[in-house]
């Protein structure tokens, strides 16, 4: 699955993934992969903006540690966050489950 | 490592973002995961090199991934769009314009057959495209966000409008408006973290400095009309500037040097701000990676 049919839906993935605990953004964007099953195949870089979005938006917070010489950035999610993101799994079940009902076709069809 | 390609990337990537206010750590984070990715293929079995070149293809072309970190900005709205790009052009045009009137007030200088009257049109061309670049940078730089901005923009507007009617306010309209299109140009870019505005914030900065520079020229003619005994405040100071035989006279090479030469070097140094700002307004790719978020979250 490309990028573009994750427009509109990487905030609410993002969310997800980091409802779990804080994690920096490799560990992230590895999860996003395994638990879509490979599905998602989008630049790695571009999931980085997103996470700077959402921190400025008030959903993540970030803190800065040193691993290894290297500076790195762990995200967590904020209590807007998880109401942001519950707000959007409702919105996401309730949008996914009217086009499956449109896919299944009428209802006398499986009759 | 004799040949780094995380580190060419890092540079690409950095050409791709310049003067972002947040740069070290975009990069720093950029680099952390290049190099845990690159490590984590290596220990897969790839060597050095292809580990890096896989690690680098996976995480996008840098152009792409710049799009994307323009797109969400510092400040909320401090994006490019075609508008900011347009005033981009413009912004070179009023420099260039600004760059024409210099000629001008030089040659009406040394030869005395540009009069004011003549100097103005092209003065109200050069500051109408200047607020016009104006507001495109201000909007890059994410809006009238706050009353001081507003306040300032609203008396440049002023000024340009007293422009029209230069009978009344004279030659000062010029140095007035100059003050306050520069005062805008410094509250705008400096209230931008967005960066992209770090050299033309700089250059705008420094062509303040022309401002007290007037001030202490006009300190010295004070002193010296004083000391002649001909101070008066309805005083004509282009006739003073004809009569005194110009630049011969220590009044009249007063007032070149200090007033007219600071106004001229100040107008360079505005005209070279706003090309340089034009030039990075117009080169910024307007971003089309604007999905993959939700409403209310960028």
């Amino acid at each position: 699955m490309k990028g573009d049919a994750l427009k509109g839906h990487l905030d609410l993935l993002v969310l997800s993934v980091l409802a779990d605990g804080p994690q920096h953004g490799y560990a992230v964007i590895e999860a996003l992969r395994e638990r879509s099953e490979q599905a998602f195949d989008l630049p790695e870089g571009t999931v980085y903006p997103a996470l700077h979005r959402l921190e400025k938006a008030g959903l993540l917070i970030s803190e800065w540690s040193v691993v290894g010489g290297r500076r790195r950035r762990t995200y967590r999610l904020t209590p807007s966050g998880g109401t942001a993101l519950a707000e959007l799994r409702t919105a996401w079940t309730d949008f996914s489950s009217a086009v499956t009902r449109v896919l299944r076709g009428p209802a006398w069809n499986t009759t | 490592m004799e040949h780094d390609l995380i580190e060419a990337y890092l540079v690409e990537l950095r050409h791709g973002l310049p003067g972002r206010a947040d740069l070290d750590d975009v990069l720093a984070e950029v680099e952390d995961h290049l190099r845990l990715k690159a490590s984590r293929l290596e220990a897969g079995g790839l060597d050095q090199l292809e580990a890096q070149h896989r690690a680098l293809e996976v995480f996008g072309n840098p152009a792409v991934v710049a799009r994307a970190f323009i797109a969400s900005p510092d400040v909320p709205g401090a994006v490019p769009t075609r508008f900011t790009k347009f005033s981009g052009l413009v912004a070179i045009a009023a420099g260039l314009a600004w760059i024409n009137l210099i000629g001008l007030i030089e040659f009406g200088l040394v030869t005395m057959l540009v009069s004011a009257s003549t100097v103005r049109p092209f003065a109200i061309g050069a500051v109408a495209l200047t607020v016009i670049a104006l507001v495109g940078s201000v909007q890059r730089a994410g809006g009238f966000r706050n009353l001081v901005i507003r306040l300032v923009f609203t008396g440049a507007a002023i000024f340009a409008l007293a422009l029209a009617v230069p009978v009344w306010m004279g030659d000062a309209v010029l140095v007035s408006l100059l003050s306050a299109v520069s005062l805008l140009t410094i509250l705008a870019l400096r209230g931008s973290r967005t960066g992209q505005f770090g050299r033309g914030r700089a250059a705008m900065v420094f062509q303040g400095a022309w401002v007290p520079t007037i001030a202490l020229s006009t300190l010295i003619v004070g002193w010296q009309l004083w000391a002649l005994d001909v101070l008066d405040w309805t005083i004509d100071y282009d006739a003073l500037l004809s009569t005194t035989g110009g630049a011969a006279g220590t009044v009249g090479w007063s007032m070149f040097v200090g007033t007219f030469g600071a106004l001229v070097l100040g107008i360079a140094v505005f005209a070279t701000g706003l090309i340089r700002l034009g030039l990075t307004l117009f080169r910024e790719p307007i971003p089309d990676f604007d999905g993959m978020s939700i409403s209310g979250a960028g």
